[in-house]
């Protein structure tokens, strides 16, 4: 893969990760074949190979909600493309029936916070990693949100609908999520008429234009590798006008939910997908993006001219690609970057470096476009050696908790007992950010975010998780993680040890501060810390006291050793970022 | 309950402060060409209510023919209202009229707000508050004829939630870096050198532009300002000798600005986790001086937030600021749907929060010097869409504060006449009369501005005739 080469100095012999297999010695001798050593700055190996833990640990970061121990030590070796089809063969594993077999009140309603709990439950142990990560990505572009309506059974049957199709085709996806009642309820076309002459009553127009600006096409005509297209005088040109807008809003006429009452919701209505009533769909001619639907066309009809159109436009490879290189790999990809993803998406295929040909040739095809993101050639590359690094991106405090909770293969998984994961919300407590309850359809943060006051601001760099990751969450997000990481978190039942870290690698290294730095280091950063934050930790571990009064005595200060080391670590720059 | 007196007593203070600027801009020497007037305390508390607020939902017409007009336009939107029932809040005989100071400006028009309003109505009748009609992004005065024949010059992106928020608060569309909000206290901190920079700009909820400016970043407050526990309770590491040591370097791991780290992520990662050690703590200091309020705030999200903004001012001496910007958002305004049943509920906590607010200040003498505005993404359609409304352009806004000429309207409301020039030519989009830039500029003043600082930061407001709409007294120079 590559040798992170940060100082010149090509970082090779992390501790092996699972000790217990490593031998008496602990670092120093890993498995064989565990650890490729690297010619001082140089590429180790130019390909998607995953030669070592670091590697594998990179590449999971990357692609999963984080590496577990035995998911580093099974791709260790691998091709990172044969893993991925490995990945892409498994099959969905989906929420909605779980959720739907929690007990019921006397109202036949779950539990509230239920979804919310699960969700956390699936992802962490979902074997599927690689499409629930889509399915996560994909949660963030086309955006519902259960903050305006929390109805939990409509959000799971929303949830399946991203998870089925994560490894899918985006044309299919747009039109189960055109059609789905969480989608209709959040962008309000649900039970929306046609215009009536007589009032004076117009079409909804939300879904009409948030499914132009956010879910498809944007706001301005991109060229392949996503750069702005300008016209003769240099301007951008703008993708749609205020009356392709009303055009079509007559489009999303007519949808209400399944059961032939478009008035009346039957009781399972929220996980079936919408039904079209033509009496409410408008019958007049709909002009929109340069597409004519004739008067008098039927609504289901129409919907498919309409979302075949916006399909077909050019905008869709490069605006979509983008955010997914963003919610994976890097905040700024170059034109380059985009323009590989937008190619794989058009032509619904992508060839691995070793040859591994990915999707079935047809334009959308969500594989080839996943795998074209996660082995981009350049990603592959060595950082240069000197200079500053403008690549990668920052994690987002979610994925920065799953990782802690896989990478020490946290047991008794039942996020219900956890008081701390019913709403994650808050930036001032919470992490800030939870899944499928974002403020408004625009995400937790915008694709084009610049963080005012830093650095990378300075430079015109875009970096959208800073939106929620910032000073005003930094405390918050801390005192979040030092709960999880010391199991000192707030429990329904006190007595059920739930979301317990497993310690034992960690703390058969508590004597050796250095060797137990340097395997959180490869486990949790990919080996990429900084000789100065290794420095720091280490010095700190070493001043914590161990009393020697009785064994109890020491092996209670020994854990504090271990849950400060990691703390530290899931709080330290490295770890929030990865490049 | 007029604020004459009070009012009377703050301009005798802003004399007093104008003298004492001068003496600063004397001490700093000839080469500083900023000079805004930072005596005394002012703070401006801007509440964004996200999604867009439905203007022509908020100020109604209220004399009988203005109100027939939008009841016929908004028939099925006024039918969900119930309208003619009795009881029903849209009912004209329920609406609370603005007796406004200048009425003759309108003619035979009356304007009212509905029930649910009724603390701001109480607030305007007694001098309190002031209602900015058809207000939004402008570049230039622009007519509907100029739009018609692609003369008019228009903001960017009009109509998208996200670019006009942006537009609101930068002046730009989404990826504008400066709001005006950061520029206006970039002003201050240059003028007052003694002015705390970090407490300058205080956001209450989400992480937007308009505090953004070149010096100043917002800090965030909340209902709890919390320590980190790692190394603040001594319950985690224990009450050994050496844990002490720890703590003391485990604080200043966090607070380490730099690691020698290559990533420009990393770097700004380690800034804004030791920015967010050092204020939490300097916060949390001055905070221990705090004193409850008399005032008791409801619990909704922006009753909250405001609380928080008034028990930061009440400790403001202790910060060691003379002009705070404040930022309060809140969602829930893009009424596509269910308008009826929604936004009589957020415009309730709106008007119990400014209320409150108000209380609070008065209970510690500051109400002569803050103000609280309200922006939004944009006004609605006057088209109603069955239930609910569409993205518009212009729309009204509130602006309160013991400084405040209040019991007035200033710009325009105009008729519910959808096919008339006051609108585009589709779905009674308002085109605004006051742009934004005014509106800021007429606070900006107020707070210590002058000209050359207000059109730094204000970029198109030369383009205006009337850069100060009069709300706070007018020019003061």
């Amino acid at each position: 893969m590559r040798a992170i080469s940060k100082y010149g100095v090509a970082a090779t012999l992390a501790a092996c990760l699972v000790v217990s297999g490593c031998g008496a010695g602990g670092g120093g001798e890993g498995d064989a074949g565990s650890v490729v050593p690297g010619a001082v700055g140089a590429a180790v190996d130019p390909t998607s190979k995953i030669d070592t833990e670091t590697d594998a640990v990179q590449f999971l970061t990357w692609s999963t909600f984080g590496g577990s121990k035995s998911e580093i030590a099974a791709i260790t070796g691998q091709d990172a493309a044969d893993w991925l089809a490995s990945e892409f063969a498994k099959p969905a594993t989906l929420t909605l029936p779980t959720l739907a077999a929690q007990p019921r009140d006397s109202n036949a309603n779950i539990e509230s916070n239920r979804v919310d709990e699960l969700y956390w439950d699936h992802i962490i142990t979902a074997d599927d990693q690689v499409r629930q990560r889509m399915a996560f990505a994909l949660s963030q572009i086309v955006v519902y949100s259960d903050a305006a309506d929390n109805d939990q059974l409509m959000r799971g049957y929303y949830q399946d609908i991203l998870i089925r199709n994560a490894l899918g085709n985006y044309r299919e996806l747009l039109d189960e999520v055109t059609y789905s009642p969480a989608m209709a309820e959040w962008l309000t076309y649900m039970r929306n008429r046609k215009g009536d002459p007589n009032t004076g009553r117009m079409p909804d127009e939300n879904y009409a234009r948030e499914i132009l600006q956010l879910f498809s096409i944007g706001l301005v005509d991109l060229n392949l590798d996503g750069t702005p297209r300008l016209d003769a005088q240099g301007q951008q040109i703008e993708t749609y006008s205020n009356d392709d807008i009303i055009g079509l809003a007559r489009v999303f006429t007519g949808l209400a939910h399944a059961g032939g009452n478009f008035n009346r919701r039957p009781d399972d209505g929220d996980i079936q997908q919408l039904e079209m009533y033509p009496e409410q769909h408008s019958e007049l001619e709909k002009v929109f993006l340069g597409t004519t639907i004739p008067a008098g066309t039927g609504g289901e009809e129409s919907i498919r001219i309409a979302l075949d159109t916006i399909f077909e436009h050019p905008n869709v490879a490069p605006f979509v690609s983008r955010q997914l290189i963003q919610r994976f790999t890097q905040s700024n990809p170059t034109p380059a970057y985009i323009e590989n993803v937008a190619t794989a998406f058009e032509s619904g295929r992508f060839t691995a470096q070793n040859g591994r040909v990915f999707g079935e040739g047809t334009r959308g095809d969500l594989q080839a476009t996943l795998a074209a993101v996660l082995l981009e050639p350049t990603l592959f590359d060595d950082p240069a050696a000197n200079g500053t690094i403008t690549t990668g991106k920052v994690r987002e405090p979610v994925l920065r908790f799953t990782h802690w909770a896989r990478a020490f293969g946290v047991s008794n998984v039942n996020a219900g007992n956890e008081r701390d994961l019913d709403d994650t919300r808050s930036s001032e407590s919470g992490l800030g950010q939870q899944p499928f309850s974002s403020p408004s359809v625009f995400n937790f943060y915008r694709p084009g975010f610049i963080a005012p006051g830093t650095n990378s601001g300075n430079a015109s760099l875009t970096v959208p998780e800073f939106q929620i990751s910032n000073e005003g969450s930094a405390v918050g997000y801390l005192n979040f993680m030092t709960d999880f990481a010391f199991d000192r978190t707030s429990k329904r039942d006190r007595d059920d040890r739930t979301y317990q870290p497993n310690y034992t690698d960690e703390l058969s290294l508590v004597d050796d501060p250095q060797a137990l730095v340097d395997h959180l280091d490869t486990l949790l950063t990919a080996g990429r810390m900084s000789a100065e934050e290794k420095t720091d930790i280490v010095d700190i571990l070493g001043t914590i006291e161990l009393r020697t009064s009785t064994p109890e005595n020491t092996a209670d200060d020994q854990e504090d050793v271990v849950q400060t080391a990691v703390t530290l670590v899931l709080n330290s720059p490295s770890y929030t970022v990865v490049w | 309950m007029a604020n004459l007196s009070r009012r009377h007593v703050l301009k005798g203070l802003g004399t007093a402060g104008f003298a004492s600027s001068l003496g600063t801009m004397t001490s700093m020497g000839l080469n500083n060409a900023w000079a805004a007037d930072t005596s005394g305390y002012k703070a401006m508390v801007c509440i964004f209510l996200k999604g867009g607020m439905d203007g022509a939902d908020t100020i109604l017409p209220y004399d009988q023919a203005s109100y027939n007009q939008l009841a016929s336009v908004r028939s099925a939107l006024f039918g969900t209202y119930n309208a003619t029932a009795g009881t029903s809040t849209r009912n004209r005989a329920n609406l609370l009229q603005l007796n406004l100071d200048n009425a003759g400006e309108f003619g035979t028009r009356q304007f009212a707000m509905p029930q649910e309003l009724s603390p701001l109505h109480s607030m305007f009748e007694s001098g309190d508050l002031a209602v900015v009609g058809n207000v939004g992004p402008l570049i230039e005065p622009t007519t509907r004829a100029q739009m018609d024949n692609g003369s008019a010059v228009l903001p960017k992106r009009l109509f998208s939630h996200n670019d006009q928020q942006s537009t609101w608060m930068s002046f730009g569309v989404e990826g504008v870096n400066r709001g005006w909000g950061g520029r206006f206290m970039d002003r201050v901190v240059a003028s007052a050198p003694n002015q705390n920079r970090v407490f300058s700009a205080i956001a209450t909820s989400s992480n937007d532009v308009f505090l953004a400016g070149e010096t100043v970043n917002q800090f965030k407050v909340g209902s709890n300002i919390n320590e980190p526990e790692l190394y603040s309770n001594r319950n985690l590491l224990g009450f050994n000798n050496g844990d002490d040591a720890a703590r003391d370097k485990i604080r200043a791991f966090l607070a380490k600005r730099e690691f020698n780290s290559r990533s420009i992520f990393e770097q700004d990662v380690a800034g804004s986790t030791a920015k967010a050690v050092e204020n939490t703590e300097q916060f949390a200091t001055a905070q221990e001086n705090a004193t409850p309020f008399t005032t008791v705030f409801g619990g909704d999200s922006v009753s909250r937030q405001l609380q928080n903004v008034a028990e930061t001012i009440k400790i403001r001496q202790f910060l060691n600021v003379s002009r705070q910007m404040f930022y309060v958002s809140t969602g829930g305004y893009d009424t596509h749907d269910n308008q009826a049943n929604r936004l009589g509920g957020l415009h309730g906590a709106l008007a119990a929060g400014i209320s409150s607010f108000r209380d609070a200040m008065m209970e510690i003498g500051e109400w002569n010097n803050v103000i609280v505005f309200t922006a939004s993404d944009f006004g609605r359609t006057t088209i109603d869409n069955g239930n609910g409304t569409d993205h518009g352009w212009g729309g009204h806004q509130f602006v309160a504060g013991g400084a405040v000429q209040g019991k007035r309207l200033y710009g325009e409301v105009p008729f519910a006449d959808v096919d008339s020039d006051s609108y585009t030519r589709s779905r009674g989009r308002l085109i605004p009369t006051t742009s934004v830039e005014q509106y800021a500029a007429t606070m900006g003043n107020w707070f210590g501005l002058d000209t050359a600082e207000l059109n730094t930061s204000l970029p198109n407001l030369n383009n205006f005739n009337t850069p100060d709409l009069g709300i706070l007294g007018g020019p003061t120079t």
